[in-house]
């Protein structure tokens, strides 16, 4: 016959037990937590080698806190152990297995001795007085200090090792794309600026400077790719919402929908800057001889209406109609006012556009940096994708208004391959070539300037135009046959794949053959 | 019986005892607590120690028969069993009788068992281990309690016939006799060399004994101590993954399975006489030494270093955790 347990056995041991249980989820939560620290902080290390971001310290606290609180949920949900929890107590009380063999007899399926309830009765006695706060203290364990420690070596770990890169690993390697795209940034943004501060497009300016720092500092600063993407996306949210500012004035000044005619912003501008050019020679004319008003007047404004139907805004064709019909009049003066209203709210929906489209191009440029970085391939240089200002394209250089083609397959870098440009069709040099050399071969647009010198506007423009494919200017020379020799060593050394061995070599013969 | 009549008899027992052996306060508690185990004793020490008087003391205080057998090289195993003897009756005619030998008694000391040859030794394995011994095809059942209490001399071992393997596994304690202190020898003076020699009072009947043979296998012992006690004994054996690091370097072959047996036993007595019904870590740590010693078979590089195997186990108590997989609360 199985002897009964002692309800004061069971009850200081079942507490027991509940305490035990209290501990060591208070262990297992430190333990988890400084586990999952450990972990951060490897992480945060191998950020030196891996492009990858540390952890802030609130995350990081706040994950070690999951971690902690997982850890005790998961002990305090399993079941106490009363055995287990006797036994603790007989090595913490030194009762001499008294308790949890009772423990024992009492839950066991065996048919104790005769001794069996003397035990029982025996571990009862010794249990009675025994102060369970003291026996089972609940305390954090030696380990708990590693907790604060790892946080504030978290916290300190972007000012000591942030952003730090051991050469030859991926995040050296990112961080290089890093700093290329910043000098990308800072060359676009410098010309952005001047074209900003040449138009005088308020808000471009503005924010050029803002895209010239953001340059700047991804090239000076220890930044690691997570950071990097922050502050491109932070950025790049701000273009937007100055944009969107511009595209709700535009609105509000009625700029009117996009039409299948005019399909782009890019064709409406243009459209707009004609529209302004013949309203200006319009407007100045009837300055010029206010007696008469000629056929050829009432027609290329009755052209202008008519062109600008998808272009200007409802209260410009108003003032045009007004100015048509003042002129039909006589009214010449009048017709004179109506136009060149109509011209200075055209003049300033062209320059909010030129505003927007400066912003857009911005925008687009670091969503370029962007992918560049996240992918960890460099991106393409200005020269190639034509990250100037969208006025340089735009403005006719001279005459043919040149516009500087992207190139094919600009959009996502090449894949790198084993040696760069080793493969047909694959991998990039860019690097290695240096510096873009400058668009010298640009055409020029002779301009003449009508006045006083002294007197009147500057203008001032910077025309960087698209180069033209010509010959070499250095003719061949004749190679020597050290030369050769040197070649052909380098040949050997290069490691150059045996498919463009004979192609490299059919190259210098030609060279031999010009000589 | 109670355990607190076992506990008290116990003390009686053991007064009556220190009433005449000086000193050697954890030998006669280690001789008793085999006694009321149930086993036999090897006590290794030097002579003059007092260890037949030890032995005549017990047998004294404990009312049981006594026989002392000096064990020589010329000894043969009828000496000890007896023999079947021609007989005459009052009518002339011839029959054979059997005339126990010294064996049959309660409290057997064999004396120096290591000097006489094995044949003899290995005559008393049958009544150590069965407690009845055969002759003639006759088998003679032992009076119980039947306790042999054997001692061999360390030092001399010229023309001695160390105890084989089998037969020291059959002794549940090897003790080892010290020699008494400066002050135990100035008590040994006093009580040995005046007018009145101290004699042991009887503290305990043979039935009485036997009863707390019963009580002590009624102590519970928890499965954890038992578990510890399996894993202390695959401690000492060198091919085991729980093997202590000096059975695996010193070690040939570890503790038989009475070594468990023996352990538990003698914990339980302790246990009792402790004033518990149950047995505790400490019991067993307190007797692994005596019941384990001479149960450890030492290698080559063991016997060359002249290593204790007191020290082996030491080190496999060390080394075995208490609570199995489970690392002692902070």
């Amino acid at each position: 016959m199985k002897p009964a347990l002692d309800p004061a056995v069971t009850r200081i041991v079942g507490r027991a037990a509940r305490r035990l249980r209290l501990d060591r989820a208070l262990r297992m939560a430190v333990r988890a937590a400084v586990w999952m620290l450990i972990a951060l902080v490897a992480a945060a290390a191998a950020s030196t080698m891996v492009p990858v971001s540390a952890v802030s310290p609130w995350i990081a606290a706040m994950a070690a806190l999951a971690a902690a609180l997982v850890a005790a949920g998961v002990v305090l949900l399993t079941r106490s152990d009363l055995v287990a929890a006797a036994r603790t107590l007989d090595l913490v009380l030194h009762l001499d297995e008294r308790a949890s063999t009772a423990v024992e007899l009492g839950l066991a399926a065996r048919s104790p001795t005769a001794l069996g309830p003397r035990v029982i009765a025996d571990a009862a006695a010794h249990l009675h007085v025994v102060d369970l706060r003291q026996a089972i203290p609940l305390r954090f364990p030696p380990t708990a200090w590693w907790v604060p420690a790892l946080v504030a070596l978290l916290a300190v770990w972007p000012a000591l090792v942030g952003g730090l890169a051991l050469p030859g690993t991926p995040a050296h390697r990112a961080q290089q794309v890093i700093r290329r795209e910043g000098a990308r940034l800072e060359q676009f943004a410098k010309t952005l600026q001047a074209r900003a501060r040449a138009d005088r497009l308020p808000l471009t300016r503005r924010r050029a400077p803002q895209l010239r720092d953001l340059g700047l500092r991804l090239q000076q600063e220890r930044v690691d790719r997570a950071s990097a993407l922050a502050r491109i996306t932070e950025l790049s949210r701000q273009l937007e919402s100055a944009r969107e500012q511009i595209d709700q004035r535009l609105d509000e000044m009625g700029r009117p929908p996009s039409s299948p005619a005019l399909p782009s912003e890019l064709l409406r501008r243009q459209a707009l800057q004609r529209q302004i050019k013949q309203l200006q020679e319009l407007t100045s004319r009837l300055r010029q001889d206010t007696s008469t008003v000629s056929k050829d007047v009432l027609d290329r404004l009755a052209a202008i209406t008519q062109e600008g139907e998808a272009t200007q805004p409802a209260q410009v064709r108003q003032q045009l109609q007004q100015a048509r019909q003042q002129l039909d009049r006589g009214e010449t003066g009048a017709a004179g006012e109506s136009l060149s209203q109509a011209l200075r709210m055209l003049e300033g929906m062209e320059t909010l556009m030129a505003d927007r489209e400066g912003l857009e191009s911005a925008r687009e440029v670091l969503e370029q940096s962007r992918t560049a970085i996240a992918s960890g391939a460099p991106g393409p240089r200005a020269s190639e994708q034509g990250e100037s200002p969208p006025d340089q394209t735009q403005e006719p250089a001279g005459p043919g208004g040149r516009e500087i083609a992207s190139q094919p397959g600009a959009e996502s870098a090449p894949p790198e391959g084993p040696r760069e440009g080793s493969t047909a069709g694959t991998g990039r040099v860019d690097d290695r070539l240096g510096p873009p050399t400058p668009r010298l071969q640009a055409e020029r647009t002779p301009q003449r300037v009508r006045g006083v010198q002294g007197e009147g506007e500057v203008s001032t423009s910077e025309v960087i135009g698209a180069g033209r494919p010509g010959t070499a200017r250095t003719l061949p020379q004749a190679v020597s046959p050290a030369l050769v020799a040197r070649v052909d060593r380098a040949l050997e050394r290069a490691h150059i794949p045996a498919q463009y061995r004979a192609l490299v070599r059919r190259y210098f013969e030609r060279l031999a053959q010009l000589k | 019986m109670t355990p607190e009549q076992f506990a008290s008899t116990f003390d009686r027992i053991r007064q009556q005892v220190r009433r005449v052996i000086v000193g050697h306060r954890e030998l006669i508690d280690h001789v008793l607590i085999a006694l009321l185990a149930g086993g036999h004793v090897l006590l290794e020490g030097v002579p003059g120690l007092g260890k037949t008087l030890l032995v005549k003391t017990l047998a004294q205080s404990l009312d049981l028969g006594f026989s002392r057998i000096q064990f020589t090289p010329d000894l043969m195993p009828a000496d000890i069993i007896g023999t079947n003897m021609v007989m005459q009756d009052a009518g002339g005619r011839r029959y054979f009788e059997f005339q126990r030998g010294p064996v049959f008694t309660q409290v057997l000391l064999a004396d120096e068992i290591n000097r006489a040859t094995p044949k003899t030794q290995s005559a008393l394995l049958e009544a150590m281990q069965e407690h009845a011994v055969t002759a003639a095809g006759t088998s003679y059942t032992l009076t119980e309690p039947f306790f042999v209490m054997a001692t061999q001399n360390p030092i001399e071992m010229e023309g001695t016939y160390p105890l084989p393997e089998a037969q020291l596994d059959r002794f549940l304690f090897k003790l080892r006799v010290e020699f008494p202190s400066a002050q135990d020898l100035v008590e040994i003076i006093d009580r040995t060399t005046a007018a009145a020699v101290p004699q042991a009072d009887v503290a305990a009947t043979s039935g009485q004994i036997r009863e707390m043979f019963q009580l002590a296998r009624e102590v519970e012992v928890a499965s954890h101590v038992k578990t510890y006690v399996a894993r202390l004994i695959q401690a000492t054996h060198p091919d085991t993954g729980a093997a202590a690091s000096m059975a695996k370097r010193y070690v040939r072959y570890g503790s038989s399975p009475r070594g468990v047996q023996a352990l538990i036993l003698a914990a339980k007595v302790r246990a009792l006489i402790a004033g518990r019904a149950n047995v505790a870590f400490s019991d067993l740590k307190v007797l692994a030494l005596p019941a384990l010693r001479h149960r450890l078979i030492l290698n080559f590089e063991g016997e060359a270093e002249g290593i204790d195997p007191d020290a082996i186990i030491q080190n496999a108590l060390e080394e075995t955790t208490e609570l199995e997989g489970a690392k002692q609360r902070d």
